[in-house]
Order: C-alpha cells, then structure tokens, then sequence
C-alpha cells in the first residue's frame, strides 16, 4: 500500500534569514501517506507543517532527503509536473477569470480537449455544491465559496494527493465546522488521500484518519486521533492537544511513583511506563486529562478548590494541592458544584495517566 | 515567487546602463578634449582647459588670473534652487497638511488636482507665466485698471523663482501629504484635549511625524531645481543665467563642447554631494515614498 | 469630522491651501481662456473664437510636430514599458540586497539634471555617428519612460498574493503560458497605467528632445517652444490647450485603470 502512496524519507530544510542566522524549518521528517488517506499535520505555527506541504507541492526545495508518490521519486520534479495540487490558505484564485475557468486552468495547462474540460469542470462545481456560480468571477463569491473553488479547482486535475495550507483558516467558526463534515465528505466520495496542515487540534481531532504532529521540525508523534489524544508520547504533545495536567513525581529504587507528594502508585500500573522512565535519571511528569480526574471523597490526593466555573456541558475545578500545583478537573454538569475553599479529594484511574520525561 | 528569473531585469538594466552610463563617460571624456573644429563636436587633442576656464581667465594682456563668473553660475544657480524650495514648502506645508484632514473620500480627488499639472508640460506650464506677466497681461492690465503701475515682472529673477515654484510644487506637496495622511490626527486632539496650545501641539507632535515627508519633499524639490533650464530661459530672459542655460549654450551658440562638458561635471558633482550630504534624509524620503 | 476640527484650529490652512489649489489652476485656465481670443495679441480680448483651433488643425508644421511627438511618444512608452515589465518581474525575482541596487539604477535618468543627460545623450550619439533623428529621439526617450512605467508596474505586483502565481504553478503553468496567462492578466492595471505615464513624459519631454532630435524630427514642445520664443500668441495658447487636453484624459485613463487595480 506504501508504495502506492506519498512517502516522505528524512527530509531537511534550513531557511537563511537576510540578515544571516538561520532556521531548521523541516528537521529529518519521514510521513507515509495511504492512497485515500486524510492524514492532518499539526502543530503550532512556525514548527514546519507549511514548510513540509510546501516541499511536497514543489513550491521549496528540499536541501536533504527523498518525497517518493506511487513508487517515483517526487522532489526532483519541477512543481508544474507534479501529480500533487495544493488548496492555498488564501484560496489564491485568479482574480481575473470567472469561478469556471478558474476550475478549468489545470485541465487547460494539460492541454486536455474542450469536451473533456468542460464535463470535469461541470463534475467538480457539482461536487463542491456551486453548480449555480460557475460565470461568477472570485470577487463576487463569499469567503466559504472561495474556498470550495480553490477546492474545485485543486481536485478537477484528479492529483494522487490533494495538499491543504490551512484551507479554513480564514472561515468564521461556525462556517468552519460545516467544511470540515464537508471536506470529510468530498475526501471519501473522491478517494484522494489529502494532507491538510493546521493549528488547530480540534479540526485535527475531526477530520484526520492519522494526525502527524510537528514540533520544532520535526515529527513528534503519528497516530489515529484516539492515539494521539488518549497516549501522547511527548511532553509537548500532551500539552499542544486539549488539556492536560502534568503532575510532578518522584521515583525510588522499587518501582515506586509517588504523585504529586501524595499519592504513591506502582510504576507498573501506569500505562506505557517504559523501564527507562521509570528507573531513568530524567525529570518525569505524570499526565492525565481533566476529564480523567474525578471528584471522589475516597480519592487519594487531597486539595482545597480554587476556582470553579459552570461552563454549561460540564463543569471546570481547579483545585489547589499546594506549593502552587493546580490540578483542572471537569466534570459533568449534572453533578454537584463544589464551592470555593472546600476540601476535597480527588481519584485518578492509573490505566487513563501516562508517564512522560518533561 | 516564481514568476521568473531575475535576468529578465538585464535588458533594462543594460539599456539605461548604454543610455546613462554611456553618455556619462562620453561627457566626462569630452571635457578632456580640445574644442572640435568649428566648435561642434571635440578636437583630437587631450588639454584639461576646459576645467581651467572654470576658476581661471586670461586677459588680453596675457596675465592669468581668478576668475569665479561660472562659479558664481552655480552658486545662483543653487542659490535660486534653494529660494524655490523654501517657497515651496511655505505653500506646499499647509496645503498638504489640509489636504489630510480633509473626509477620507475627498482626498484621492485632491492629490489628483495636485498630480494634474505635475504631469502637464513644463513648456506649457512655463509659457502660462510668460502670459500672465507680460506687459500686456491680465496682472498688468488688471493692476493699470485701478491706476496701480506694477513694475515689469517678466524677465526678472522674480519671474524665474514663481515660473520655478509654480513647476516643483507637487514635488513637495505630495510627499508631505504622503507622510501627513498616515498622522493619526486623534493623537493631536488628545494633546489639545490635555491642554496644549495649537502651536505646542504643531511642533511637538505634528511636526516630528511628517518632517521625514518634509525631508524628501525638500530633496525633491532642490534636486531637479539646480539644473532648471526652462524657467530661467523663459521667464529669466537674459537676466538670470543659471547653469543648466550655461552649458546649454556651450553646445549652441557659444560652440564649446569641451567647456559645457566640464560644466555639465560641474552640475553634476554638485547635485551628487546634496545627494550624499543628504543620504540620511534620502533614506528618510525613500521610507515615505515607498 | 475630526479632520474638520483640527483644520480649524489651525487657522489658516484652509485659506492658504485654497489660494495653493488657485495658484496651481489659474495659469492654466489662462492659457486655455485666451486660446479662444479672436483677436491676435494672446491678452487683448477680442471675443471669443474658434479660429486658433481651425489654424492648429490647418497648419502643417504643427500637424508634422504632432505626428512626430505621437510616434516617438509611443514607440518610447511601449519600449520602455516592455523593458520596465521585464525588469519589475526580475526584481521580485533578485536576492534582497540586489532589488534596491537595481531598482535605483533603474531610477538614475530621474535624478541625473535634464540638461546633464540632454548634453551627454547628444555627445554620444555624435561618438557613436548616430545620425539624429526618429531612432535617437526615441532611444533617450525610451531610458526616461522606464523608471516611470516601473513604479505603478511594481506597485502592481507588490499588491498581489504572491500564492497566485504558486498556484498556476501548482496547477501545471510554467514558463511563457504563466506568463501569458496569469503574469500578464494580473499585471494589466500596473502596465496600462505605466505606460500611459511614460506616454505623457515621452510626449512633454523639451529640453532632451532639443538636443538629440534632427533636422526633420521636430516634436511638438520643440516646435511650441520655437514659437514661445518669437513672442506669445493665441496659436500657442490653442496647442497648449489640445496638449493639456491629452495630458487629463490620458491622466484620467491612467487613475480610472489604478482604481480599478484593487483587487477585492
């Protein structure tokens, strides 16, 4: 199946600045991508995501490393001949051509007959729903219809992978959430793997089959969204994707963690506790989603609430377990809210914590 | 961008590289030459009198001496370039200054009016003043009407200076506009609000913002106004020799090339230097203009 | 509003901008006024008449005149034009350090005096045995059209989404069919107003003209300026008003075409 996709082989990228320092945008970066896989690349901005899809598109040059697509090697190939197309953050549409012959620039480029054209162009407005607006010109379009003509435009050339440069960056939230099932929508019917680079971890979360997330250049960690979500390997991915409380701990010779001061546990029962981390010279951390931590009077680790805010469907504790360590707690809002001040206890299940270096 | 390559700038660059730069080393090599026969063209021989004839003179007798006519050329010649400046940003401040408070929309249409006879022929421009101070014009005529005699006003310094002005205005005004539209005029109100006087406000935050305008509206203005040919030549009569009508001679009537070389070097040195003393301020100007 | 405020606390500014618009207009509204004068003597009112006109389009030195400023003013425009588009895409192209250097290069007919140029282009062409005429007026003036036609070009191509042109790459566009079909579209404004610019420079230009022109290759300002110098008159005042007339419309082109630049 490799072979048949997008696969990118320890690739670099090091940007000079003017005025002479430089930045390791894309740090030895290896991804497989499926034939109709939708695979996200996230991260903050300024980590290389942009910059990978960029290298991919032929838009910047590798200076180490292989991009192979369907077994040929890709990167030595000028970005006008590459079977890949790109959806530009700015949409990027030709302001001076209308919404149909914007779609149809690819197919004409390839020199493809009239005919021919004007069916496949017909196909993707049905496609992307704007059937009704193939003589407008760009600047008579929302921003949402913008976006599906890049879309259009991008798919109609039938690419082995449809690459994504932040495509809703631009939309308002709501309008965000509805191109989103969209895209999801489109990337099945047409079976074209699509790479889609974004900040932002929700959509992350919603649309990719795998989401590969970048750090300082390079990939910290690949997996479906429950992987990464539920077993981040990494500090930073704990952190970048939704909320975690990352507690301190201390280890003796026996296998014993011991929590936030508190509360001991046996190493072993902590899921993907590798020997080293737990016997490791290294500073540790122990994550656990706020979600994870209940509020149980039998809990092991005592605190004294902080703050707590109703939040409509459900509600956030901070609750304070001293020497400035807060631990965030959210619970369904059907339970009962405990006040300010109170002392409380809280449970965590070992089987939902991991234990990362920091 | 790939939008190609930057060799494509090579054909400009070489063209104005021939155009400029060749016409450059020619002047600059016909200078060194002795005068051509019949004073068109250059000789063959190879003398630096043309350079001595700027600061020397022989008279009749033979003697040698200083001689400082063509110099003093130059220095009216910057003298006037400097009185057209001053005018020029007397008019041109409050003009652009007003033309930024004015609504939004308005604007555009108002440095369109000052752009308009920028782009007008200088001739044309030139020639309007010849009409409009003429004896017979309707200043005169006008004045002569209520048994007011005005002086003569054509063929006078004077005549050169407004001819002059009148051309370069726009070079001040829109830089200065430039500069002054991007002053966030809420700032002044809030120091009148604080309780600064009008004038406080006009020099000590006013004035800081659009003095770069300032600058370059000046160096715009100096620059092309030391080698003005037309004003002088139109509006001057014989009265206001200035450089650029010197060398222009040189290569008419007065058939020295050589000589109208080293004065066009001369010129040339000398609107180099303002550009170097001026560098800071050129760089100030270039942050406005772009 | 605010702006309103401001000028009236300023006192004074409103009256003298007034008087600095008056100053601008006035002459030209002379020249334009007495180029209706029956009568011979430019400022001697005699009624008004058409018959300036009539002799302007009658004469066939003028007539001459014009044709040969019309032909140098757009050879030189579409000339400097061309190679103002070319060096504009280039420069994008150009390592940060090399654009500035290049574009003031580009910019030096600007701030070499007239008169230094005039005098030089002339001892060039009479060292390179260029004979005066159509091809030397046409050469200097095509050097001064460029930085002119280079500046709303540029202007142009600062303003666009550089991601235009990655997408007609992206999309299969290389070489001269990118250039034809996206480069060339998307530049349309800035060239239009470029070369309507160098046209109007081309077509006022004196003093270089004076010197690189030939017997047989008069233009219009060395002509006007010919007559200027035998003593005003109602003809002058007629073809001042025809030139200024050319100068606003092509103007106006050139605005209407920059408003039209900007892209939503």
């Amino acid at each position: 199946m490799v072979a048949e996709g997008l696969r990118i082989q320890d690739v670099s990228k090091t940007f000079t600045a003017p005025e002479g320092g430089s930045v390791r945008a894309l740090d030895g970066v290896s991804l497989d991508v499926g034939t109709s896989e939708f695979v996200v690349l996230l991260g903050p901005s300024g980590c290389g995501k942009t910059t990978l899809l960029r290298a991919i598109a032929g838009l910047e040059d590798v200076d180490s490393g292989r991009i192979d697509l369907a077994g040929e090697r890709l990167d030595t190939v000028p970005p006008f001949r590459r079977a890949v197309n790109t959806v530009f953050q700015s949409y990027a549409l030709f302001p001076f051509l209308t919404v149909e012959r914007n779609i149809a620039f690819g197919l004409e480029m390839e020199r493809r007959p009239k005919a021919e054209i004007r069916q496949r162009v017909a196909h993707a407005l049905e496609l992307v729903e704007l059937s009704g607006f193939a003589k407008r010109t760009p600047a008579q379009l929302s921003g949402g219809q913008q976006q599906r003509v890049a879309l259009a435009r991008a798919l109609v050339k039938e690419p082995k992978v449809l690459l994504l440069d932040e495509p809703l960056g631009a939309l308002d939230l709501k309008l965000r959430r509805q191109m989103q099932a969209e895209l999801k929508r489109i990337q099945r019917s047409v079976g074209i793997a699509f790479l889609f680079v974004t900040h932002d971890q929700e959509e992350a979360l919603a649309l990719g089959d795998r989401i590969a997330v970048l750090n300082d250049g390079r990939i910290v960690q690949v997996g479906t969204p429950q992987e990464v979500y539920e077993s981040p390997e990494t500090r930073f991915v704990a952190d970048f994707i939704g909320e975690t409380n990352l507690l301190p701990v201390e280890r003796d010779a026996a296998g014993t963690v011991t929590v936030a001061g508190q509360w001991k546990l046996v190493a072993a029962e902590i899921v993907g506790a590798d020997e080293a981390l737990v016997a490791g010279g290294d500073q540790v951390v122990l994550a656990v989603r706020p979600e994870r931590v209940r509020i149980d009077p039998g809990g092991e680790l005592r605190g004294v609430v902080a703050e707590a805010a109703y939040l409509g469907a459900d509600v956030h504790v901070a609750i304070d377990m001293g020497e400035g360590l807060l631990i965030n707690v959210r619970t369904d809002a059907q339970d009962a809210i405990p006040e300010v001040g109170e002392r409380v206890a809280v449970r965590i299940d070992p089987r939902h914590t991991r234990l990362l270096s920091s | 961008m790939r939008v190609g390559t930057r060799w494509l700038a090579s054909p400009a660059l070489g063209f104005i590289a021939f155009m400029v730069g060749g016409p450059m080393v020619v002047i600059v090599w016909y200078s060194l030459r002795t005068r051509g026969p019949g004073g068109v063209g250059v000789g063959d021989g190879l003398t630096v009198d043309a350079y001595e004839r700027l600061v020397v003179t022989e008279d009749f007798a033979g003697n040698v001496g200083f001689d400082s006519t063509y110099l003093e050329v130059m220095w009216s010649s910057i003298l006037l370039a400097a009185a057209t400046m001053l005018v020029a940003l007397a008019v041109g401040f409050p003009t652009a200054v007003w033309i930024s408070n004015r609504p939004r929309h308005l604007q555009p249409l108002l440095v369109l009016a000052v752009t308009i006879p920028f782009w007008t022929s200088i001739l044309v421009r030139t020639y309007a003043w010849i009409v409009i101070l003429r004896e017979t014009g309707p200043l005169a005529s006008g004045f002569d009407a209520v048994g007011i005699d005005l002086p003569r006003m054509l063929n006078t310094r004077g005549a050169t200076l407004v001819g002059m002005v009148y051309t370069f205005l726009p070079f001040m005004v829109l830089p200065i506009y430039a500069a002054a539209e991007r002053f966030d005029h809420r700032i002044a109100e809030a120091g009148l609000d604080l309780g600064a006087t009008p004038a406080v406000v006009l020099r000590k935050i006013v004035w800081p913002s659009v003095r770069p305008g300032v600058v370059a509206g000046c160096l715009l203005v100096f620059i092309p106004a030391i080698g003005a040919f037309l004003q002088p030549e139109l509006l001057g009569g014989g009265r206001s020799l200035m450089i650029a009508n010197l060398i222009q001679q040189q290569f008419g009537a007065s058939r020295n090339w050589p000589f109208g070389s080293a004065l066009a070097i001369l010129l040339l040195v000398v609107v180099t230097v303002v550009l170097v003393v001026a560098r800071r301020a050129a760089r100030e100007a270039r942050v406005v203009l772009s | 509003m605010t702006g309103q405020a401001d000028t009236r606390r300023y006192p004074g500014i409103g009256p003298a901008a007034r008087l600095a618009f008056a100053f601008l207009y006035a002459p030209l509204a002379v020249v334009v006024a007495y180029s209706f004068n029956s009568g011979p003597i430019v400022s001697r009112w005699e009624g008004f008449s058409l018959v300036w006109y009539r002799e302007v389009l009658e004469r066939s030195d003028v007539r001459d005149a014009v044709w040969v400023s019309l032909r140098v003013a757009v050879a030189a425009s579409a000339a400097g034009t061309a190679l103002a588009l070319l060096a504009a895409l280039g420069i994008v192209a150009m390592v940060r350090r090399g654009s500035p250097l290049a574009v003031g290069f580009l910019s030096t007919p600007l701030l070499v005096p007239e008169i230094v140029t005039a005098v030089g282009t002339l001892s060039f062409f009479v060292l390179l045995d260029f004979e005066r005429g159509m091809t030397t007026l046409v050469l200097a003036h095509t050097a001064f059209c460029i930085p002119f036609a280079l500046l709303p070009i540029r202007a142009r191509l600062a303003e666009l989404d550089p991601a235009v042109f990655e997408a007609a790459s992206d999309l299969g566009a290389s070489g001269f069919r990118l250039f034809r079909r996206v480069t060339l579209p998307l530049l349309v404004p800035g060239i239009v107003s470029g070369a309507l610019l160098a046209f109007i420079i081309s077509l006022d230009d004196y003093l270089i003209s004076a010197f690189v022109a030939g017997p047989t290759s008069t233009t219009l300002p060395i002509f006007l300026f010919g007559l200027i110098r035998r003593g005003a008159s109602p003809l002058i005042n007629a073809v001042s008003t025809l030139l200024l007339l050319v100068t606003v419309a092509v103007l106006t082109a050139s605005y209407i075409t920059g408003k039209w630049r900007k892209p939503k």
